[in-house]
């Protein structure tokens, strides 16, 4: 009990630290926007820290992971204000407060939601029609020894080349940019999950296959009742790594010849020089990785019950 | 009645571009009805005979005929039952029986289901019926595997030592459900071929044991005791002590045999 509290006691120390000198330390640098969002923002991670520690302690689980991170993020806020704001010690313009940091998710809210809702859009379409795809037709081609011997060493050319490497000509070459977007991400997908579900179905366990051999399916019944099941563990697993190189490819086609979305508003703030926005642009891609994982999670639970 | 005859059958497979022979020049013929274990030691060809049986693999000489028909890959009169794994991982209990009930195309959907649900009570898993694999041990995944091969309701049942894996007090008790499921339930219509290198297994079930050597039927013999066989008279019992003891005896005879070189084939 009392290793608990002392647990629990440093990082409210910092916190009140952190606290008292984001409102009452003098502020040596000018134009240092007011303290009401980064307070907010404070208590919103103070908030999800407490959570983590009351999931933890009714799973009966004794993980640090929640006290020594969130111990990083005081310390790190502690030196980010005391550098900047109250020292003035840092380049003034090149590293933002973080009064103004946070400020920006106040001020740019709309902003941010629609550059990152138009992110999730292309994001979303483009993933799910790679991913689609490449189970569809890795299956069969898997299963169908004459498309195997045709698509397997295409695949193994395309599946390594980095689609990001396309982005600059299929924009030019696509008639929007948003078309141009999505093609990057089926490509990014496509290629790896189809080499991956032909390798994941001729690698099927023989046990397995000669079961299924023994029940005389058809073809169709091998394809949908058998493989498809039987690749979905791999594939799921699969789906957190393939969902972030995803949202980098997107980002980083957005770096040219975007009007909107995540990489381009950061890429914009940049460009004006504005680096508080650029900063609360990347902590919203890290926060949007976050939960596009957790659902992945959610989802690989939900999907596969029988492990 | 024949149902299942082998007529000089080999097999071998490439091994470095020098072929190895796992059977050679088999020649046996199995009635209907007739329980067959086939025993021996690990790698002379037991499990290769019964994919030969099965139809996942073919002689490379010779050929296996079931009903007069030479084999032309696995069929639905068919069933079998490997030492793991026979169950599909994503398909609970009654999903697994029911997809092998579908698969023979003999019944509509209302009767495989309740066919599924007769069988999970059959062998006692009426409780476990929506359990996934991975949630029963390893002798309550045998006897799902069992029962949807009883329930697919197959001419030939072939089972490859489909309790080695497990412990010796569940194995008692499938052994004697094999029994009970046989002779209690009336299906002697059915022809076992029954892989296990266990000597008291096959006292145990079979009417008939085949001994292999490597890649050889080396004895063939009748046991013609009465069943069940867990309450044998005096004199009756004498007579499985002596069949034993010959089986023992063929196994310590075969002496100096490289069974174990042939790594993957057993």
């Amino acid at each position: 009990m009392l290793a608990r509290c002392r647990r629990l006691l440093i990082p409210h120390a910092l916190l009140l630290a952190l606290a008292a000198v984001v409102l009452f330390a003098p502020k040596s640098r000018p134009g240092v926007q007011h303290w009401g969002a980064m307070l907010a923002a404070l208590g919103l991670m103070e908030l999800l820290f407490l959570a983590a520690v009351i999931r933890n302690r009714r799973r009966g689980t004794e993980s640090t992971a929640p006290y020594d991170l969130i111990v990083f993020v005081w310390v790190l806020l502690l030196l980010w204000e005391l550098y900047t704001s109250v020292s003035n010690l840092a380049h003034p313009v090149l590293v933002p407060a973080p009064e103004n940091v946070f400020d920006t998710f106040r001020e740019q809210w709309q902003t941010l939601l629609l550059n990152v809702a138009y992110s999730m859009q292309l994001l979303l379409i483009g993933f799910f029609t790679g991913l689609i795809l490449a189970v569809l037709l890795g299956l069969y081609a898997g299963w169908y020894p004459r498309l195997r011997a045709f698509f397997y060493p295409i695949a193994n050319v395309m599946a390594p080349i980095p689609a990001v490497v396309f982005s600059p000509y299929l924009v030019s070459l696509m008639p929007t940019f948003r078309s141009a977007s999505v093609v990057v991400i089926v490509l990014g997908v496509f290629w790896p999950t189809f080499l991956g579900t032909i390798n994941r179905v001729v690698g099927i366990e023989p046990q397995i296959l000669d079961s299924a051999r023994m029940l005389r399916p058809t073809n169709r019944t091998m394809i949908w009742r058998i493989l498809l099941p039987y690749i979905i563990p791999g594939t799921v697993s699969g789906l957190k790594v393939s969902m972030t190189t995803s949202l980098l490819m997107l980002n980083f086609a957005e770096l040219m010849g975007a009007t909107h979305g995540m990489g381009f508003y950061v890429q914009n703030s940049i460009t004006y020089a504005n680096y508080a926005h650029a900063v609360a642009g990347i902590i919203v891609i890290g926060v949007v990785v976050t939960i596009l994982n957790w659902i992945v999670t959610r989802l690989q639970k939900k999907l596969i019950r029988w492990h | 009645m024949v149902k299942i005859q082998l007529d000089h059958v080999s097999y071998s497979y490439p091994n470095h571009g020098r072929p190895a022979e796992v059977l050679h020049d088999l020649n046996l013929t199995i009635e209907r009805g007739e329980f067959v274990c086939v025993v021996g030691r690990s790698g002379c060809g037991k499990t290769t005979l019964l994919r030969l049986l099965a139809g996942l693999d073919f002689p490379t000489q010779g050929t296996v005929r079931i009903d007069g028909e030479p084999v032309d890959g696995p069929g639905t009169d068919r069933s079998i039952v490997f030492q793991s794994y026979t169950l599909f991982p994503w398909m609970t209990a009654r999903q697994n029986i029911l997809f092998g009930i579908q698969q023979t195309g003999k019944w509509g959907r209302a009767d495989a289901r309740r066919l599924a649900d007769a069988f999970l009570q059959k062998v006692e898993l009426t409780d476990a019926a929506d359990k996934y694999p991975y949630q029963l041990s390893g002798g309550m995944r045998q006897r799902v595997a069992i029962a949807r091969s009883l329930a697919m309701d197959t001419e030939i049942l072939l089972l490859d030592e489909p309790f080695g894996a497990l412990d010796a007090k569940i194995r008692g008790e499938l052994q004697e459900f094999m029994d009970t499921l046989r002779w209690g339930g009336g299906q002697s219509e059915k022809t076992v071929v029954f892989v296990t290198h266990d000597i008291d297994e096959a006292l145990y079930l079979a009417d008939r044991i085949i001994y292999m050597t490597p890649g050889r039927i080396a004895s063939d013999i009748p046991v013609p005791l009465p069943r069940p066989r867990n309450r044998l008279l005096p004199e009756e019992r004498e007579q499985m002590e002596a069949l034993r003891r010959e089986l023992l005896g063929l196994f310590d005879r075969e002496e100096g045999a490289p069974c174990w070189r042939a790594a993957g084939v057993s």
